[in-house]
C-alpha cells in the first residue's frame, strides 16, 4: 500500500507544481461562483430564480472544467511517465502495474475531491450571500422572499409520482389476447404466417398499454380523477408539502389556460374532501402549489404516509380534456433533507462522474498515445452528456437495425445526464441515495470495473520499453 | 542449449529480442540467443557498440521487454516479478526521473516504493545524498540539475534499498571525471561489500577498472566473454614500475636482461599522471580552498547501509537464507551446472602483479620498464604491507626472477 500512496502523493504534487493549471482552475472556481454571482445580481428577476440559474450554471460549469481536468491529467500522467520513460524507474521497483494504475487513480481522485470540497464551498457559500444581498424589500417582503428561497431552492426536496394502477400490463396483455384471438377467427389463413401473428399480438398489447396509460392521465372534461402517493414522510417540523403539476390539454384553449379544481387530503377526497382550491394557469408549462400540511389541526398525510390528491376538470376549459402526462405530469414534493447535505451528495455524484472518467482515462492510457486517447475519452464523454438525447432519438426516429447498432454502441457508455446533480440541485430536489447508489453500481462497479480489467490485461501486456521500428 | 541455472543472479537461455514494425513485420534482431550467466558477488560488464543489443538485454531482464524467444531468470525469478524487484537497484541508460521533484523528493519517493519506514528511509537519503555529493542541492528540482547531477541522483535511486542486484546502463554517461571516478569507485566498493553489479558501457576504461567478467556484443550476439584479466593479460610481457631509476641503474638493469635474452627490445620511460587523477587533485585542492558551487560536489564516503548487515538486522529470515544460499551457491557450486568455467580461488601471477601495483600507487615518480619474455614468473613477496620500494627490491625482484627462470630451466 505504501508505494500505492507514494504514486499517488507524488501525482499530486504534479499537479500542485503544474502552476498555470492551478492559476486557471482557481480563476475558473472564482468565475464560476464569486464573479457570476456579482453579474446575476445586476440582472433582473425573483431572487429565488437568480439563486437558481446561480447553482444551475455554476454545478454544470464546474462539472464539465473538472471533467476535462479530470481526463487531461489522469491520460497525461501515465501517457507521459510512458513518453519521458520514468516508468522504467517504476515499473522497475517492488509495485504491480496494478498497484501503479491504482496509485494513478487514487491520485486523481483525491485531487478530485479536494476540487469539489472547494467548489461545494464556494457554491454554497455563495448562494447563501446572494440570499442576503438578493433579498430586498420590507420585512415582510424579505420574509416571504426568504421563506421561497429556503422552500424552494435551498433545500433537499423528495419528488414523489402518482401511484400507478395495479396490473395494468396484464389487464393490456389480456386485452390484446383476446383482440388478437378475434382477429384469428375472423381471418384463421394468418395462422399459416406465425411471425406475422406474434407482431400482431405485441403491436396490439402496445396500443392497449398506450390506452391505458392515457386512460389513467387523462381527466376528461366535468370527470375527476384521483390520484393516490405513497410513502410520504415528512420531516417533524416543516408545514408544507408542493404539488408541482404540468397540464397538456387535449385541444388548446383560447387563452391557452386551463381551469382546475383540486382536493387534498388523508384519503379519497372525493369521498372525505379535506383541502379544496382552484387553479387557473398556462397549459404545458410547470406549476407548483403550496399545500400545508396540516388544516383544522388534522394532518393531510396519514400516518401511513398516504396523500391523495383529486383533480376535477371543470366544463370552463371548453370541453378539452386535462392530461397529466405520466412521469411528469404531476408530482408531490416534500422536504426531505437539508441543503447543507444535498449540496454534498451532489458533489459526492460529480465525484463518482469524475471516478469513471478517471478509470476510462487510465485504461485509454495504458494502450494509446495521449492525443488519441484524450479524442477517444472525449468522445465517450460527450455521447454519455448526449446519451439520454441520442437513446430518445433512437427510439423514435432510427432505422430499427441502425437503432440496435446504436444501442450497442451506447450500451457501454454511461447515461451522464441521469447522473446530473445540477438538474436536481437547481430546483432544490434531493439527490437521493437511490440515484447515487444507481451510479455506483452501473456507472463506477460495473462499467468502470470492466474498463479497469480490460486496461489492466493491455497495460500489463504492455512492453514498456517497445520500440516500434 | 544450456540450461536455466537457478544459483545465478542473472542467466538467459537464447534470449532474443526481435523488434517489429507497425504491420508486425520482423525488422531489427537487438539480441540474438544470448546465453548469459553472472554468478553472485560478480562485477559483470555488458560491453559492446551503440545499437549492439545491450540496453535491450537489460531491459528484457527488468520486465520491461517480453523477450520474442528464449528465457530468463533474474534472483531465481522471472523478470518483473514484483518481490525481485525489492531486491534490484536499476539506473537506466538516462536517468529518468520525475523533473517537478527535488533531490530529496525524488529518493523519498522511491524508498517509499520500497515500503521504506519514515526513520529509514530519511537517513538513507541523507546518506545517498551526501555519497553523491548532492547534499547541497537537494531542494533543487531536478528537471533543473545538469546531466551529470541527473545521473548522480538516479544512481542514489538504484542504491536506496541497499539492493543484492544492482542494474547499472551507461552509468558514467554525460558525468564529469570527478563523477566519473567516483562512480567506478563506489562500483568497486559496492563489488567487495558482496553486491552482483550489472554494467552495461560502451566505455572500455569504466568496464576495465571494475568489472571481473565482461562480455562483448556485436549485433545481438556474443562475440567475446570471460574474467576480464585473462582477457586483456598480455603473457608475451612483463611490466615493472618502481620509482625513479638513476642511469646506473637502468644500465645494470639492461645488462642483467641482456645478459639473459639479448634479443629482447627494452623501453624505459617515466610514466605520465593520467589525466582524471590530475584533475580531480585540482578539483580537491579548490574544494579545501573553499570554492563556492552550486554543482555537485565531490561525494562523501559511501553510504554505511550499502551492503552493511547492522542497519537492516531486523529484516526477514529468508533475505538472509537467500544470501547464505548464494554464498554457498559461489563457495560449493556441486552439482550446478555452470555455463562458463569457474574463477580460481587463487591466481598467483594476478596476486603478485596486484601487490606491485600497490606498491608503486602512491609514488610521485614512477619509471616503467617494459620487457618482453616468453615466460612471467614474479614472487610474490613476503610483506604485503610495505610501501616503500628501492632498487633494492627491483634488484632482488630481478634476482627471483632470474632464480626462477634458472629453476624452470632445471
Amino acid at each position: 500500500m505504501k508505494s500505492i500512496f507514494a504514486i499517488a502523493r507524488t501525482l499530486i504534487k504534479e499537479v500542485f507544481r503544474m502552476r498555470m493549471l492551478m492559476f486557471f482552475l482557481l480563476l475558473v472556481f472564482l468565475g464560476a461562483t464569486v464573479v457570476f454571482a456579482w453579474w446575476l445580481s445586476g440582472g433582473t428577476g425573483r431572487p429565488e430564480e437568480k439563486i437558481q440559474t446561480f447553482i444551475s450554471y455554476s454545478t454544470r460549469f464546474i462539472t464539465a472544467v473538472l471533467s476535462l481536468v479530470t481526463i487531461f491529467i489522469s491520460i497525461a500522467t501515465v501517457s507521459r511517465d510512458i513518453k519521458r520513460r520514468e516508468i522504467f524507474t517504476i515499473a522497475t521497483k517492488p509495485v504491480s502495474r496494478f498497484g501503479y494504475l491504482v496509485g494513478k487513480f487514487l491520485g486523481v481522485t483525491i485531487l478530485n475531491i479536494g476540487f469539489l470540497i472547494i467548489i461545494g464551498t464556494l457554491i454554497y457559500g455563495t448562494a447563501r450571500v446572494m440570499v442576503k444581498t438578493e433579498v430586498r424589500g420590507t420585512p415582510d417582503e424579505i420574509a416571504y422572499d426568504k421563506g421561497r428561497i429556503n422552500a424552494l431552492v435551498l433545500t433537499a426536496r423528495k419528488g414523489v409520482f402518482p401511484e400507478k394502477p395495479e396490473n395494468r400490463e396484464e389487464i393490456a396483455r389480456e386485452h390484446a389476447k383476446r383482440l388478437l384471438n378475434e382477429q384469428l377467427m375472423r381471418t384463421p389463413e394468418l395462422k399459416n404466417n406465425p411471425q406475422f401473428v406474434e407482431s400482431l399480438g405485441e403491436k396490439l398489447y402496445n396500443d392497449a398499454l398506450k390506452s391505458l396509460k392515457a386512460n389513467t392521465v387523462t381527466v376528461p372534461p366535468g370527470r375527476i380523477r384521483v390520484f393516490r402517493f405513497r410513502d410520504i414522510k415528512v420531516r417533524p417540523g416543516d408545514d408544507r408539502v408542493f404539488l408541482r403539476y404540468k397540464m397538456d390539454v387535449s385541444f388548446n384553449t383560447e387563452s391557452l389556460k386551463m381551469y382546475g379544481e383540486w382536493w387534498v387530503g388523508p384519503k379519497d377526497p372525493t369521498q372525505e374532501r379535506s383541502i379544496r382550491f382552484s387553479s387557473y394557469d398556462t397549459i404545458r408549462k410547470y406549476h407548483e402549489i403550496d399545500i400545508p400540511v396540516e388544516a383544522n389541526g388534522t394532518s393531510l398525510i396519514s400516518p401511513e404516509g398516504d396523500f391523495y390528491v383529486a383533480f376535477r376538470n371543470p366544463f370552463e376549459n371548453m370541453g378539452s380534456s386535462a392530461i397529466f402526462t405520466e412521469g411528469t405530469g404531476l408530482e408531490l414534493l416534500y422536504t426531505a433533507d437539508v441543503f447543507e447535505t444535498n449540496i454534498l451528495r451532489g458533489m459526492f455524484l460529480i465525484l463518482l462522474r469524475l471516478v469513471y472518467l478517471t478509470i476510462l482515462s487510465l485504461a485509454f492510457a495504458c494502450c494509446l498515445s495521449f492525443p488519441v486517447a484524450v479524442l477517444v475519452v472525449l468522445v465517450v464523454y460527450l455521447l454519455g452528456v448526449a446519451s439520454s438525447f441520442i437513446l430518445d432519438a433512437v427510439d423514435s426516429d432510427a432505422h430499427e437495425s441502425v437503432g440496435e447498432v446504436i444501442r450497442f454502441i451506447m450500451m457501454p457508455i454511461p447515461h451522464l445526464a441521469a447522473y446530473e446533480p445540477a438538474i436536481l440541485l437547481e430546483k432544490g430536489r434531493m439527490v437521493g441515495y437511490d440515484l447515487i447508489g444507481k451510479c455506483l453500481l452501473y456507472m463506477i462497479l460495473v462499467k468502470g470495473g470492466i474498463l479497469t480489467g480490460l486496461g489492466f490485461l493491455l497495460f500489463q501486456r504492455k512492453e514498456l520499453a517497445r520500440v516500434v521500428v | 542449449m544450456a540450461k536455466l541455472d537457478n544459483s545465478s543472479v542473472i542467466s538467459t537461455v537464447g534470449l532474443t529480442k526481435i523488434f517489429r514494425d507497425f504491420w508486425g513485420r520482423q525488422r531489427v534482431i537487438a539480441v540474438d540467443k544470448l546465453d548469459l550467466e553472472i554468478r553472485p558477488k560478480e562485477v559483470f560488464g555488458l560491453l559492446g557498440p551503440n545499437g549492439s543489443g545491450k540496453s535491450t538485454t537489460i531491459k528484457m531482464l527488468l520486465g520491461l521487454l517480453n523477450p520474442s524467444r528464449g528465457w530468463a531468470r533474474v534472483l531465481g525469478k522471472s523478470p518483473g516479478d514484483v518481490k525481485t524487484n525489492a531486491r534490484i537497484g536499476y539506473l537506466p541508460e538516462e536517468s529518468f526521473l520525475y523533473p517537478f521533484l527535488n533531490a530529496r523528493e525524488t529518493l523519498d519517493f522511491y524508498g517509499r516504493l520500497f515500503g521504506l519506514d519514515n526513520d529509514r528511509r530519511k537517513n538513507r537519503i541523507d546518506s545517498l545524498l551526501d555519497m553523491v555529493g548532492l547534499s547541497g542541492a537537494t531542494r533543487r528540482q531536478v528537471g533543473e540539475f545538469s546531466k551529470g547531477m541527473q545521473r548522480r541522483i538516479g544512481l542514489a535511486q538504484a542504491l536506496i534499498n541497499d539492493p543484492d542486484l544492482l542494474i547499472l546502463d551507461e552509468p558514467t554517461s554525460g558525468m564529469d571525471p570527478i563523477g566519473t571516478r567516483q562512480i567506478k569507485d563506489l562500483i568497486a566498493e559496492l563489488g567487495k561489500r558482496g553486491k552482483t553489479i550489472l554494467l552495461c558501457s560502451h566505455l572500455m576504461a569504466d568496464v576495465e577498472d571494475v568489472c571481473d567478467r565482461i562480455c562483448i556484443l556485436y549485433g545481438g550476439k556474443i562475440r567475446a566473454e570471460g574474467q576480464l584479466d585473462e582477457l586483456l593479460a598480455r603473457t608475451e610481457q612483463t611490466r615493472i614500475e618502481c620509482e625513479k631509476l638513476d642511469d646506473h641503474v637502468i644500465a645494470e638493469i639492461k645488462t642483467v636482461i641482456a645478459k639473459h635474452h639479448p634479443e629482447y627490445d627494452l623501453k624505459f620511460e617515466t610514466p605520465r599522471d593520467r589525466m582524471e587523477d590530475y584533475f580531480l587533485q585540482t578539483v580537491e585542492k579548490a574544494q579545501l580552498e573553499d570554492v563556492a558551487t552550486s554543482g555537485a560536489r565531490i561525494g562523501g564516503e559511501v553510504s554505511d547501509f550499502l551492503g552493511s548487515q547492522s542497519e537492516d538486522a531486523g529484516e526477514s529470515v529468508i533475505e538472509s537464507l537467500v544470501s547464505l544460499e548464494s554464498e554457498k551457491a559461489k563457495i560449493a557450486p556441486a552439482g550446478v551446472e555452470l555455463d562458463t568455467a569457474e574463477v580460481s580461488s587463487v591466481d598467483e601471477p594476478k596476486a603478485a602483479a596486484d601487490f606491485i601495483s600497490s606498491l608503486t600507487s602512491e609514488s610521485k615518480e614512477d619509471m616503467t620498464v617494459a620487457i618482453e619474455q616468453q615466460e612471467q614468473a614474479v614472487e610474490e613477496p613476503a610483506e604485503n604491507d610495505t610501501k616503500v620500494v628501492d632498487t633494492d627490491i627491483i634488484n632482488n625482484l630481478l634476482g627471483s626472477n632470474n632464480k626462477n627462470k634458472n629453476d624452470g630451466d632445471k
